[in-house]
């Protein structure tokens, strides 16, 4: 019979120890919910990351949005969840207020950020994770075959979109995800309004009965924007050319760009001559949270990973790949966004948008707005009583939220 | 990457048979070894043993509560006595069948047992997003009694739809699913026993929706229904009928869901039906048409007696999940962003959990909803005596 020697014991118990002791790794774990496209680039980065950090290993996963949300929210129940979390800024609101993620101020450098995708991630006075990109805003995308000059208010656009609009061969002067609060948040803007005002409801309004009248007019009086079209339609309308205009977020820049080429202008959405104001959309960002979990070793690879994403380096990685707007103030100069002609005009508009609050609050105001915007936009209910009844609602789920 | 995925695969199948050997042979040792003196012995430094190993189970980074220091030694003692009673109150005879049945029986009690009792935990604490940091750090959360129980029937899980309105929405919608499973499944299921010609491919294409995953399912469904671009409309635009709008109008959307979920569930019903309709001895048909029973007659007479026993269960599973289908509604209206108007109780439940982060209050909604069920699904079986065979 084989016996094994006390030496030899002593050889084996070394060799499975070796890894352990002298190789041992930190570990971080990812989650994301990023297009395929900026998965891909993400996995690059990461590789970047581990060559120059050879003590850090990284794992990504990749979650639907929504799934992120919760899968989150319940590992967290357990203690567990990733490390880091790639999300925009609207995740940090509930997260943050549950004690999941843990305030950044003491550590990051924020005067290399502009001020506006930081204000995004701030609430209470403090920095709930850092910006790693800036925008997800929406902004205007015209076929320049279609629409030589591209409109500079409300107005002129109802009057190009009027001419170019067919019904009955399907094609529209103008096409956008109408029963989305997201997009008709934009609309409100153009009236002076927010939706969510020092975190309460701002909802039953002039402005928003204004703006829901102008929504609703492009529709039904006007006859420019095709009938119930979600985001995937307005989407494939404008791909096929039978949608002039567009309106969508700048996440889609880097698509429209390869499939319109030449053809695809981009602008700032156009101001209401009546108001004067610019249609303000949201905007945020993408930003890495830190799990509340994280301390001492796992920490430090953490913070060495975000500093790492905010480099010059990674952030033209981004802008140069998937056209996804810097966070940081040194790249967004003038001349230095001179040589990305294409995305330009997407950062300049985000000049006339407004920070997305990450309050938990505008959860609320987003779940009420929907369904009364839905019934306007099917004619099943008039302004005034939708805009009584989503302030209604949103106060009365917010109260909820917090028993 | 793929070779990291199989060795986490390999070290987790090792992992969970290595606590199946585990506990088959602490068991095996509670049978056969205990006869031996040192019996009490052993027991006491297992459970010893097992009430450290839940001790080490806890936070690292939080100070044990009263609760924990309680349960440890309970759970040594609990192991004491139960293997004592094993070896003194087991016949022999049971040994084997226990043995078998120990590593389900201990993996129902990880995932249904234990969920369940945690959810009741919560039902009867206040955890929501304001007092989840509180309960992460300390564990510390308040007891509210029936507080929550209370506000499942007085206020909205979601916008403005009461509890009242999403049940009566709920068992409309469960009556309605089931009425189409039931009466189409059976008639394919009697069309397909017939000796057809082609009657494999048939099979093949009906049984199509239960074979194809239900997201892809729903998702091609509801572009179907898209307002303007949409199967559906054309269709009714071709005899006159206005075009619907299917994403928007709460009837609409609501009616949408259903005919998803009935083209979903009518194959299971079908195949279910189909066995039971080959069980039936052909020469009870032979020996009615010699007496001169109608078609009608022996379809009442003998189809639908002798093919009870497999309705009733069908019914009874179909019931729970069709009342519990959260995929159908949570897709058609557009994920989390959708309209309240279609939701039943149970997507009412899933959004209040996640979208609204009120874990306790949705706890008790889940233990009403669990309460409905089981009241529904016992009545059915007594009523129906689904329990006792046909003969």
């Amino acid at each position: 019979m084989f016996a094994i020697s006390l030496r030899r014991l002593k050889v084996i118990a070394l060799l499975f120890l070796l890894p352990q002791l002298g190789l041992a790794k930190t570990e971080l774990m990812i989650w994301e919910q990023e297009k395929a496209e900026d998965q891909k680039i993400l996995d690059q980065v990461i590789d970047r990351f581990q060559a120059s950090h050879k003590d850090i290993k990284i794992k990504r996963a990749h979650y639907k949005t929504e799934d992120l949300r919760t899968q989150f929210q319940i590992a967290a129940l357990g203690r567990g969840g990733a490390d880091l979390v790639l999300a925009p800024n609207d995740f940090a609101g509930p997260f943050s207020i549950m004690g999941l993620i843990q305030p950044v101020d003491s550590w990051l450098d924020k005067s290399k950020f502009d001020p506006a995708v930081l204000k995004a991630i701030q609430e209470q006075d403090k920095t709930w994770g850092i910006p790693v990109s800036s925008g997800n805003h929406l902004i205007l995308f015209i076929n320049k075959s279609l629409v030589p000059k591209a409109p500079e208010t409300v107005e002129e656009l109802i009057k190009t979109a009027k001419a170019l609009t067919s019904p009955s061969e399907h094609k529209y002067g103008l096409a956008y995800h109408l029963t989305e609060p997201f997009w008709f948040v934009s609309f409100l803007g153009a009236y002076g309004e927010v939706p969510l005002k020092n975190r309460k409801p701002n909802l039953d309004t002039v402005g928003m009965r204004s703006a829901l009248e102008l929504a609703k007019s492009l529709k039904f009086d006007e006859g420019i924007v095709p009938k119930d079209c979600d985001y995937v339609c307005a989407e494939t309308l404008f791909l096929e050319e039978k949608a002039a205009m567009l309106i969508n977020g700048d996440w889609a820049v880097e698509k429209y760009l390869s499939e319109l080429k030449d053809n695809l202008v981009i602008r700032p959405l156009p101001k209401l001559a009546k108001t004067g104001q610019y249609m303000a959309p949201f905007t945020s960002g993408k930003y890495l949270l830190l799990n509340n979990k994280l301390s001492g070793k796992d920490l430090e690879a953490a913070k060495e990973f975000a500093k790492f994403m905010v480099s010059e380096e990674i952030q033209e990685v981004y802008l140069t790949k998937s056209k996804r707007l810097p966070a940081i103030k040194s790249l967004r100069s003038e001349d230095r966004m001179a040589k990305y002609a294409d995305v330009y005009q997407s950062l300049k508009a985000m000049d006339h948008g407004l920070p997305m609050p990450m309050a938990v609050e505008m959860r609320a105001v987003w779940d009420a707005m929907r369904p009364q915007l839905q019934l306007v936009m099917s004619g099943k209910t008039d302004v005034k009583q939708a805009a009584k009844v989503m302030q209604e609602d949103a106060l009365s789920k917010i109260s909820e939220m917090g028993q | 990457m793929i070779l990291e995925a199989l060795l986490q695969m390999s070290e987790m199948l090792a992992l969970i048979a290595g606590a199946i050997a585990l506990l088959e042979g602490v068991l095996f040792w509670v049978f056969t070894g205990a006869r031996r003196r040192h019996h009490l012995g052993v027991s006491v430094l297992l459970g010893l043993l097992l009430g450290g190993i839940y001790l080490l189970w806890q936070p690292a980074d939080q100070p044990l509560g009263m609760v924990e220091m309680v349960s440890s030694p309970l759970l040594g003692v609990m192991f004491v006595v139960l293997t004592t009673k094993l070896f003194h109150r087991v016949q022999r005879k049971w040994v084997f069948p226990i043995l078998m049945l120990a590593p389900a029986l201990v993996c129902m009690a990880i995932v249904v047992v234990y969920p369940f009792l945690y959810e009741l935990k919560l039902s009867f604490v206040n955890l929501n997003m304001y007092s989840m940091h509180r309960y992460i750090t300390g564990g510390d959360l308040k007891f509210v009694g029936l507080e929550n129980f209370i506000k499942v029937f007085t206020t909205s899980p979601l916008q403005s739809v009461t509890f009242f309105e999403l049940l009566g929405r709920t068992l409309l919608w469960t009556v309605i699913n089931l009425i189409f499973h039931v009466s189409i499944g059976l008639g394919l299921a009697l069309l397909l026993s017939r000796k057809i010609k082609g009657r494999g491919i048939y099979r093949t294409f009906l049984i199509v929706p239960w074979a194809m995953p239900a997201v892809v399912a729903i998702l091609i469904w509801r572009g179907e229904f898209h307002p303007q671009f949409g199967f559906v409309n054309m269709i009714l635009s071709l005899f006159q009928i206005p075009a619907q709008s299917w994403w928007s109008d709460p009837f609409a959307v609501f009616l949408s869901c259903i005919v998803v979920n009935v083209w979903l569930g009518v194959p299971f019903m079908m195949i279910v039906f189909l066995g039971g309709l080959q069980n039936i001895s052909p020469s009870y048909y032979e020996a009615a048409a010699i007496d001169g029973a109608s078609k009608w007659t022996q379809f009442k007479e003998i189809t639908l007696p002798l093919l009870k026993p497999t309705v009733v269960p069908s019914v009874t599973l179909g019931t729970i999940w069709t009342f519990n289908n959260v995929n159908v509604i949570y897709l058609m209206t557009g994920q989390n962003g959708g309209t309240e108007a279609a939701d039943i109780l149970i997507s009412a439940l899933f959004k209040s959990a996640f979208t609204y982060n009120r874990y306790s209050y949705s706890a008790a909604f889940a233990v009403v909803i669990f309460l409905i069920l089981l009241v529904l699904a016992a009545g059915w079986l007594k009523i129906s005596k689904g329990s006792q065979d046909a003969a």
